[in-house]
């Protein structure tokens, strides 16, 4: 009996041998990743997508996008208003608080900036970690100081605009494994522009001047220095601004375009990363799967990737009959955006005759405001049924016909797959005007903004180089989310100096980070 | 039996080490237990009878012998023609067991001191012999069939001419023939476990008996999870709802059969819809994670709630398991208790044919008060839509033509029930078909199912236990299937034509027909068209299981098990391309086509060992085993849009085609063990542990374990306990810990990386190259959550078992919860990540008590159950940071999860009437947007700013209390069923109302807002209604949180039971029992809710959630009625019949 029992309950108990050790079978673990340089490059770019995700429509996620970015940085500017639309609460959240300088900390856009940026800030200090780690066994020495370069410029890219947002927000420099020590505490303005100076000019030394067709978009030496003077203009290190800055010229990479001509190229879908910008954030192509499916939410690696700007900006849902040229019934206008953005009559008087840039940035009564399959469709400012605008006013800069055509029937313009042109060389010419003017060389300041009036078609300035700056400046960057952080630096326009952190960030720090004094 | 550890263990080598450690417990046991018994002599000894038997009286004296000890003394020849007799499984007290058997037979015995009982005659039998009546005794011939409750036959029941030892047993078929005395007319017909009946003959030959199993008798076996144990005996909390208890249902899911019957569970369905989902809370709301128990069909835990899968009439019994003295042996997935579905077992017999089938009708309780034509166009024009082309329109009723009135429901049982010496088996087909009161909404099911039990010889027991399900439901949408759907009928523009000249003869909407375009209003009937939409779900789940059950010697067993539960659930939708001429939404651009197929794997493996002896009045068992489990899932989906020719319904015929699948899997082993001892029946005491590992944690983590412990003290069978009106008190309590291991993610712990979308660089089209990115921080130190619970109460019956109560207090702490936290953005993750952190408690009482009484033909039960639940959050992460969630974008933080809260309050503002003028919109705290014929919010922190900053909580999805009421009585062959249900003490978020009354799209409103706020109408309750509406007044605030405490008359049903004469003159016994019945359900409802459902959830449990595994049940963001279907009522005529 006892052998019986003996057997039996050896039996029974060498069942339980299963040492539960499982993979997951939809997700690559880390340790089976970084062991080549496609490997990494993915990794690079899930750092430039996490600011490329400012510009979308991100509902499922738990900040609840909705360009964040746009909203952020158009509406507190003097020249964009809030258009009113009330139709769907969740798209236009936090847009009339950010318009009448009337937000608190807890609005989304807020929110949903920071979680971005310091996500992109995550990743590229994932990278730099992986590289010291593992680097060495599987990249050549070119790859490994061409990928640092690139993931510390995206650190350094996007710790500077937290900086502009936030004056002095965390440093992260460390990749952040422990849960309970996930917050950090403000920095200090010097350490974080040591810390961003510090990896643009590593960048700078590791970055090609161009790239291949295959990787056009990617950051550059010349966007590392530009960066590195846009940076030094901030901290007002005026010398070191304009070396930057006259490095980067002397590469002759860049151009303004020709005088007189249209500005609509500069801003074409057909025509991304022309020379006349920098740095841009690249956006995918209508013709790129479903455009419905975004990043993280996807299911290939093919979705394309599109950016909201066309449904904030275009004219709201609810426009004339005949509009809709696919629709016999004429029941829906088919091009879904919201005209959230307006402009300001105020910015409008601001052009002097004989601007092209007027016409080219901003749709005003009797426009063609687009002409889909051949027939035009034209913007009135006081149509007698219609409500297009409370201003009369909309803004055309990237609104170019060809961006908003529909490709797929489901676009609905809701998403243009415009690159954002993030860094133009126009403004690079304006911040070395400044650092000029600044550090005391009036006239040669005067110089480069006249170079800027001559590509408008105007006559040079002659007096008050200042003023002559910040007004081109105004102009020339309307809509491109460089004016509101003007004002703040310039303390003009009766504008706050830094924007508050956000709410829930405060809390889950657990008092670590302080908020900013309006 | 003395098996203590010897050398020749030690010498097999270390490789066994790790098992006799494991053993360890369970050896100690036997050896310290089995010493030689001290030998009690009390009639109070129990002797436990292993499986249904017939005995002989020779066998049962032997039976107590080995079991007590006792020798029997008797005369041979008295005895020796005795019958036999049935007994069925279970424990049974001496004295009960010679009682039922002798006593019938006129006999009577006495216990002697040296452990001998003498059975002897009845002096009143003798007496009779003394006086002998000299007349001609003629004797007439009887036959008859002994049924149980159900209509079972009953094999081996005595029968008796009254008053003499002339008696007879019944065969297998319940059958019996007996010579009477003509001159006697009352028979007595007895079974153990059953009460005993007299009959009076009359002039019937031919008798049909039906015999009344004792209800709540302490003797009562209750399953405790790997085992039986008697009812008197249990100290952990255990609910258990029999077969006799519960009552034809109108609801697809059995888990509705226990709602408002026990106490400390709460089901709520999701909807009226016949597919709803169900949610099941034991004892309050413990996690974030998963509040749902742990289904346990069989003996196999099955992953999710099985309960839309099981056919109603398969069931034999239904035990809730709810303290964690009783649920901890299930160890790690336990903690939000464990319900025990026990299915019909075949009983020995000859085949009993069962058909149970009901047929009825459901109604729509109620419909929404909307605005008519006038008062529409009205309210349009102060919202700036000027729709006064259409003010004489026709009012056209949207909702009433989105009701299906009178929707069939309809359920056919047929089982096939039997049993030999050596096999026993049950075999059933089950169709349950029901339409929903929403137009285009059903749902069928077809279940069949085989249980079987071989005996193979005295000591080795093999059976199966097989389901096979087919069920198939439409649907009216892809997901969450038929939300808000009387809300969007009610919402449509009251003119608006069902029907015209669009496509299928259904009328357009837009800008021609409404008169404000098309985009706040649809064609809700023609989307309900199968042609024009429809999402079809088809359900089929294989779930067998095996076992084999060895006796190596008495009382000592070994079982093994093991089992199959293959589930997949596909969801085939299909919308046609009308370009949206039938309103917003229905039909889009393109034609569309997908497919998405979901697979279950769950397998299992189990060995026991148990052994279970009494040693006088000790009484012992102990039970080991070990548990091996592995879930395998997987979910492929595809669309197809642009499908060229709409009959053939192929996602890949469609111009663009996307697919994905997704694949998950965890592993879960355990082993544990139980103690139970007793002495005396007095003092009990139990103590169980088990020990889990789960795959979802890092190896330092995985393993945690359980232990429990608990005792009872049964009162009454003290000495000085001396009461004539209570037969029975106990006082139980106990403490133990139990798991739960379900997070959003079953690899939390370990770096991965997902390979999805990207950057676009390159020139040309710019496809995305792929990002390869972690979206969640990778938590290596995640660990079990863990529930604590402590627990007393008290049993106790009076007044001859007509009155029982029990009285519970429980307190449960759930710690370590696995909590989704927004970690700071400087983490990098946007995505929640999982730690363990926060405690929740949920503290309550339960109270049940329970009333029957006969009253010469008229039997009757009252029984009265309450619930209460204080469901408080004591902790969260290291800074207790408020969780604070929504659920679309126009609910967006609409709940908060805060430390001194309970889990997903309402979060918001609160109102304070309606500024009736510009200077009190002027004097109060500064509220942008805000005029005359606003809302006042309530400046709640008193900065004279009403921003995000005044908010706080404003009530609770999760109920104070609930309770049930039921009656139950039988005069003659009528019976009546009456129950009650309640909850009370929650609040729910009135989303149908927020569409209907906040004023801002060109919809259709409630009637409620005529009464709006205008210079002439100075409403404080109503706002105005005003274009883009600036102050906000429809943000979340308390204006839409409304007390949705309620009372429903849940079920009343009234029966007829042919008698036994009719059976036998109408049918010639071909029926052995038939009872038609009539049955109401929801027929009343009491609350002073304004929604159309006072219940409504977000449940799971059936098709709405595609999560892998079925593990998140949004318990932070709860309680919301966005107005889905309503529970219907039902009306139901039935019949029951055996052969």
């Amino acid at each position: 009996m006892k052998d019986k029992l003996l057997i039996l309950l050896i039996l029974v108990f060498s069942f339980s041998c299963s040492d539960l050790e499982l993979k997951p079978l939809d997700r690559i673990t880390e340790e089976a990743v970084f062991s080549s340089a496609e490997e990494f490059d993915a990794a690079i770019f899930a750092s430039y997508s996490s600011f490329q995700k400012l510009y979308q429509n991100r509902q499922v996620d738990p900040n609840q996008n909705f360009a964040a970015w746009l909203k952020l940085t158009l509406f507190p500017s003097d020249a964009v208003v809030w258009g009113s639309f009330e139709d769907q609460p969740g798209m236009v959240r936090g847009a009339q608080e950010l318009d009448t300088h009337s937000f608190d900390a807890s609005i989304q856009p807020l929110q949903a900036a920071y979680s971005y940026i310091y996500e992109g800030i995550a990743r590229a200090n994932i990278v730099l970690s992986k590289l010291d780690e593992k680097g060495a066994t599987v990249l050549t020495n070119e790859e490994i100081t061409r990928m640092r370069a690139e993931a510390k410029f995206l650190r350094a890219f996007l710790h500077f605009q937290a900086m502009k947002v936030w004056g002095t927000p965390p440093l992260v420099t460390e990749r952040i494994t422990d849960p309970n020590n996930a917050a950090k505490g403000n920095s200090t303005k010097e350490e974080l522009s040591a810390q961003i100076l510090s990896d643009f000019a590593d960048a700078s030394e590791g970055l090609p001047e161009v790239w291949d067709d295959a990787n056009t978009g990617r950051a550059t030496k010349w966007a590392a220095q530009a960066f590195i003077g846009k940076v030094n203009v901030w901290i007002e290190d005026w010398n070191s601004a304009i070396a930057a800055f006259e490095r980067v010229e002397a590469s002759q990479m860049y151009s303004l375009g020709t005088d007189g001509d249209s500005y609509d190229p500069i801003f074409a879908e057909d025509n991304e990363n022309n020379n006349a910008t920098i740095f841009e954030i690249q956006f995918g192509s209508s013709t790129g799967g479903n455009i419905w499916v975004l990043e993280d939410e996807g299911v290939s690696g093919v979705a394309a990737e599109g950016n909201s700007r066309g449904y904030y900006q275009g004219l709201p849902r609810d426009v004339p009959p005949g509009r809709n040229l696919t629709d016999p019934n004429g029941t829906v206008a088919s091009i879904q955006s919201i005209g959230l953005y307006e402009v300001a009559p105020e910015f409008v008087s601001l052009f002097e005759a004989g601007d092209i840039r007027r016409n080219n940035f901003i749709y005003e009564d009797g426009d063609v405001y687009d002409n889909l399959d051949g027939v035009q469709f034209i913007y009135e400012a006081n149509h007698p049924e219609y409500d297009y605008s409370g201003t009369g006013y909309h803004i055309e800069k990237y609104n170019d016909i060809t961006a908003l055509t529909i490709d797929g029937p489901d676009s609905r313009g809701r998403f243009i797959f415009n690159n954002e042109r993030f860094f133009r060389y126009a403004e690079m010419v304006l911040l070395y005007a400044e650092a000029l003017i600044e550090s005391g060389r009036e006239d040669d300041g005067l110089q480069q903004v006249n170079r800027i009036r001559a590509r408008a078609g105007l006559p040079a300035a002659t007096a008050d180089a200042t003023a002559a700056m910040r007004l081109e400046k105004r102009i020339e960057l309307a809509f491109e989310g460089q004016r509101t952080f003007d004002m703040m630096r310039w303390g003009i326009g009766g504008i706050f100096k830094v924007f508050p952190f956000p709410q829930a960030e405060i809390s889950k720090s657990g008092g670590l980070l302080k908020q900013n004094t309006p | 039996m003395n098996f203590k550890p010897t050398k020749k263990y030690f010498s097999i080598g270390i490789l066994y080490m790790q098992t006799l450690m494991r053993t360890f417990v369970f050896l100690f046991c036997c050896t310290v237990f089995a010493i030689s018994p001290n030998l009690s002599h009390s009639q109070d000894a129990d002797i436990t009878i292993e499986r249904d038997r017939t005995m002989s009286m020779n066998q049962m004296f032997n039976l107590i012998n080995k079991q007590t000890q006792y020798k029997f003394i008797y005369r041979y020849d008295w005895l020796k023609d005795a019958p036999k007799i049935e007994v069925k499984k279970g424990v049974v007290k001496v004295k009960v067991l010679l009682d039922n058997y002798l006593s019938p037979l006129n006999f009577t015995y006495a216990f002697t001191d040296n452990k001998t009982v003498v059975v002897q005659r009845k002096t009143v039998f003798k007496e009779s012999i003394l006086q002998p009546i000299e007349v001609e005794i003629q004797q007439r011939n009887l036959t008859g069939t002994v049924v149980d409750d159900d209509g079972m036959p009953l094999a081996g029941a005595t029968i008796l001419e009254k008053g003499t030892s002339n008696g007879t047993t019944t065969d297998f078929d319940g059958k019996f023939s007996l010579q009477i005395d003509a001159l006697n007319t009352i028979l007595v017909a007895s079974y153990i476990g059953f009460s005993s009946k007299e009959i009076v003959i009359g002039d019937q030959d031919n008798l049909y008996i039906r015999l009344e199993s004792e209800t709540s008798s302490l003797g009562e076996v209750v399953l405790v999870g790997y085992g039986y144990q008697r009812r008197s005996d249990v100290t952990g909390s255990i609910s258990k709802l029999s077969l006799k208890e519960k009552t034809p249902d109108a609801f697809a899911s059995v888990d509705q059969l226990i709602a408002a019957k026990v106490s400390g569970i709460q089901v709520i369905s999701e909807s009226g819809e016949p597919s709803a989902g169900t949610s099941i809370r034991i004892r309050g709301t413990g996690t974030i994670s998963t509040n749902e128990p742990l289904w346990v069909v069989d003996g196999f835990p099955i992953i999710g709630n099985p309960s839309s899968t099981i056919g109603n009439n398969d069931i034999q019994s239904i035990e809730i398991l709810k303290s964690t003295s009783a649920t901890a042996i299930y160890g790690a997935r336990a903690s939000n208790g464990v319900i025990l579905v026990t299915t019909k077992r075949g009983t020995k017999g000859a085949p009993v044919l069962t058909y149970d089938g009901y047929y009825g009708f459901q109604y729509n309780p109620d419909n929404f008060d909307v605005l008519g034509v006038e008062e529409y166009t009205s309210l349009q024009n102060d919202l700036g839509n000027d729709v006064s082309q259409f003010a004489k329109s026709t009012f056209v009723d949207w909702q009433d033509a989105i009701v299906n009135n009178g929707a069939p429901v309809q359920n056919h049982y047929l089982g096939v029930n039997g049993g030999t010496e050596n096999i026993n088996y049950n075999v059933s087909f089950d169709f349950f078909e029901s339409e929903s009161i929403t137009l285009a909404s059903d749902f069928e099911r077809y279940n069949f199912r085989t249980n079987t039990d071989f005996y193979v010889t005295d000591k080795i027991k093999v059976g199966e236990s097989f389901q096979y399900t087919w069920a198939e439901g439409n649907r009216r949408t892809w997901n969450n299937g038929e939300l808000g759907i009387r809300t969007a009928a009610a919402t449509n523009a009251p003119y608006v034509p069902v029907f015209g000249n669009g496509s299928f003869g259904y009328g357009q909407v837009n800008n021609q027909t409404s008169g404000i375009g098309a985009s706040a209003t649809a064609n809700i009937v023609a989307s309900s068209d199968p042609r024009i939409a429809n999402v079809e779900e088809l359900l089929r789940r294989s779930l067998g299981n095996l076992y084999a059950e060895i006796e190596l010697f008495d009382g000592f067993k070994y079982r093994i098990s093991g089992g199959l539960d293959y589930l997949t659930r596909s969801f085939d939708s299909f919308s046609l391309g009308l370009e949206g001429e039938l309103g917003f939404r229905v039909g889009g651009d393109q034609t569309t086509v997908s497919k998405r197929q979901l697979e279950n794997i769950t397998t299992y493996i189990n060995h026991l060992l148990s052994y279970e002896n009494n040693f006088g009045k000790n009484r012992l068992s102990v039970l080991a085993g070990y548990e091996f489990t592995k879930f395998k899932s997987a979910l492929i989906s595809a669309v197809g849009t642009d499908i060229p020719f709409v009959d053939i319904k192929l996602f890949s015929t469609g111009e663009q085609v996307i697919a994905s699948d997704i694949e998950d899997e965890y592993e879960l082993d355990g082993y544990f063990g139980r103690i139970n001892y007793s002495y005396d029946d007095k003092y009990l005491a139990a103590a169980t542990f088990r020990n889990d590992r789960s795959s979802r944690f890092s190896k330092g983590n995985r393993s945690q374990s359980f232990p429990s412990f608990s005792l009872g003290w049964v009162l009454s069978k003290e000495k000085f306990f001396n009461s004539k009106m209570v037969d029975f008190l106990k006082i139980r309590g106990g403490w133990g810990q139990s798991g739960n291991q379900f997070s959003a993610n079953n690899f939390a712990f370990l770096p991965t990386l997902d390979l999805n979308g990207g950057y676009n660089v390159g020139t040309g089209n710019q496809f995305a190259s792929q990002a390869l990115a972690s979206l969640q921080l990778a938590n290596i130190d995640l660990t079990w959550e863990t529930t604590s619970q402590f627990d007393i109460g008290i049993d106790t019956t009076w007044s001859d078992g007509k009155f029982n109560f029990t009285l519970e207090y429980f307190d449960r702490l759930t710690d370590d919860l696995l909590l989704p936290i927004d970690l700071a953005g400087t983490a990098g993750f946007t995505q929640p990540s999982i730690i363990n952190a926060g405690e929740v408690r949920n503290k309550g009482f339960e109270f049940v008590a329970k009333y029957n009484r006969s009253i010469k033909d008229f039997d009757f039960n009252i029984g009265i159950n309450l619930t209460t639940v204080n469901n408080k959050v004591e902790k969260l992460d290291q800074f207790d940071t408020p969780i604070i969630r929504g659920f679309s974008s126009d609910f967006t933080d609409a709940y908060i999860t805060e430390v001194g809260g309970s889990i997903g309050d309402f979060y918001g503002w609160v109102t304070d009437g309606i500024f009736q003028n510009q200077s009190e919109v002027d004097s109060h705290a500064a509220q942008p947007g805000a005029a005359p014929g606003d809302i006042r919010f309530k400046d709640l922190n008193s900065d004279g700013v009403i921003d995000n900053n005044d908010r706080e909580s404003l009530g609770s999805p999760i109920p104070n209390f609930y309770y049930g009421f039921d009656f139950t009585a039988n005069y003659k062959n009528f019976d009546f069923a009456l129950l009650f249900q309640g909850v009370g003490g929650h609040q729910l978020l009135n989303g149908a109302r927020y569409d209907l009354e906040r004023m801002i799209l060109p919809s259709n409103q409630s009637s409620r807002v005529i009464n709006r706020w205008t210079q002439s109408n100075p409403s404080n309750i109503i706002p105005r209604a005003v274009t883009g509406d600036p102050n906000d007044n429809d943000r979340i605030s308390d204006r839409w949180i409304e007390d949705a405490s309620f009372l429903r008359l849940r079920n009343l049903q009234i029966g007829y039971s042919l008698s036994e004469y009719h059976l036998n003159t109408w049918t010639n016994n071909f029926l052995s029992s038939a009872r038609v019945y009539i049955g109401a359900q929801n027929l009343l409802t009491f609350t002073n809710y304004s929604g159309l459902n006072p219940e409504a959830t977000v449940g799971n449990s059936f098709g709405n959630n595609l999560d892998i595994g079925g593990q998140n049940d949004q318990s932070l963001t709860t309680g919301n009625d966005d107005g889905r279907t309503p529970i219907p009522v039902s009306v139901l005529m039935g019949i029951q019949i055996k052969i």
